[in-house]
């Protein structure tokens, strides 16, 4: 009965890398959420998965405050605390005037070939562009 | 140039039926693999140029089955869409499985009569694809199942299907 | 890290009104060729206006698309034009700079089965 139990729990890792590139922000389209909930419900179910904020994807992980509302940002750090890797472009970034204060903990902006690693290492590459 | 006898190819059902709509034959036609006899739909003979050298069949890396297609805009947006169906239709002629899934403003494509996206799945459909909705969000557009297309097929947890799909289902996915 | 992948970029954007994407895209596959990866950019839709000759962006102050598209190819990057998008949109390969390859859009499947992933922008 343990044993079932315990099987159970155990958290099964699968062997394959998701990772999406998200290029639209907040707001203007439903791709956040989509490219938030996508990566929240993969990771779940075990697989290694990766986000990065390109071009105006990059808004994003400046929605860190509580709202009373649908919150992308929300979606976001739930993935993220599930394990999702996040990073975002530090070049789309800097132009946005988003700077790591202004932004969700915990993601690293970083440099477009951080992106091409995560492509390296992918079987799966969603982008979220309309 | 017959290989009879020798050890069956990977992914090749050699020696048995094949169907018409199969990813194999398909794949032979496309690489010019002209030796590979058929008869009747049954391949009884394959070249050479079939093998590896370890004797499994020669696939080209990039090579795929099934494809996955997710659309979540309309058509007026812009034209992917459209070029998202002729896609879809297209690997179909060329033996692929082909799935389209439809999520957020994406389902509106899905209305009967609603242009030539919705003409286009219901091609898909009559050929054998497969055609998935967002419940969530055919919900949320307000739109009355019995205006869907016939044969759509619209799932309660969608994004887990989604996912199921990408990953283990498709061997390759495109947003459009 | 070195990628050893093909990947296909499809650009379905490509004027300077939509200029952050085409360019972003240019500069992930700029990204991607310098780290050993195979990339093969396919304009469809308004993509084909990215390689149209003779772009001069001076007055808007943006960065010229031809400058990034010359990287690109100088790196081993390949560029298809979707002839049916350039043909809606009343332009001829002439239009075009010489270095792409017009192609059909009903070979757009096998362009997807030649490389691994298929990125939109």
């Amino acid at each position: 009965m343990l044993e079932e139990k315990s099987a159970k729990i155990k958290k099964i890792e699968k062997d394959k890398t998701l990772s999406i590139l998200l290029l639209r922000g907040p707001y203007v389209s439903e791709y956040a959420e989509i490219a938030s909930t996508l990566a929240l419900t993969a990771r779940k179910k075990g697989y290694k998965v990766n986000m990065f904020l390109y071009l105006d994807g990059t808004w994003l992980q400046h929605i860190k405050e509580f709202k009373n509302f649908s919150n992308p940002g929300d979606w976001l750090k739930r993935a993220m605390r599930k394990g999702v890797t996040v990073r975002a472009c530090q070049r789309c970034s800097s132009a946005r005037d988003l700077t790591p204060d202004d932004t969700i903990k915990g993601i690293e902006q970083s440099g477009l070939y951080s992106f091409v690693d995560m492509l390296a290492e992918s079987d799966r590459v969603l982008t979220f562009i309309g | 140039m017959s290989m009879m006898g020798a050890p069956q190819p990977e992914g090749c059902s050699t020696f048995g039926p094949i169907p018409e709509s199969s990813g194999i034959r398909a794949w032979c036609m496309f690489n010019n693999l002209t030796g590979a006899i058929f008869i009747k739909g049954v391949c009884i003979a394959v070249p050479i140029s079939c093998t590896t050298k370890q004797g499994g069949i020669m696939t080209d890396p990039g090579k795929f089955d099934s494809l996955g297609i997710v659309i979540a805009h309309t058509a007026a947006v812009h034209e992917g869409a459209q070029q998202a169906v002729s896609l879809g239709l297209e690997a179909m002629r060329r033996g692929k499985r082909v799935g389209f899934f439809l999520l957020s403003d994406g389902v509106f494509n899905a209305i009967q009569g609603s242009g030539d996206v919705a003409t286009g799945l219901n091609q898909v459909i009559s050929d054998g694809g497969k055609v998935f909705l967002s419940s969530e969000h055919v919900l949320a557009a307000g739109i009355p199942t019995e205006k869907l297309i016939t044969g759509t097929e619209t799932l309660e947890k969608a994004y887990e299907a989604l996912v199921d799909l990408i990953m283990e289902d498709w061997d390759r996915v495109i947003i459009c | 890290m070195a990628i050893n992948k093909k990947i296909l970029i499809a650009l379905i954007h490509g004027t300077y009104g939509h200029h952050d994407d085409c360019y972003g895209a240019i500069q992930l596959a700029n990204a991607i060729v310098a780290k050993g990866g195979d990339v093969t950019l396919f304009l469809r839709s308004d993509g084909v206006y990215f390689a149209m000759k003779g772009q001069d962006p001076i007055g808007l102050g943006l960065p010229n698309n031809l400058d990034e598209i010359s990287d690109f190819l100088e790196l081993g990057g390949t560029i298809k034009v979707d002839s049916n998008a350039l043909a809606s949109r009343g332009l001829e390969p002439g239009d075009l700079i010489e270095e792409v390859e017009i192609m059909d859009n009903s070979l757009a499947i096998e362009l997807i089965e030649q490389h691994e992933f298929c990125l939109t922008f």
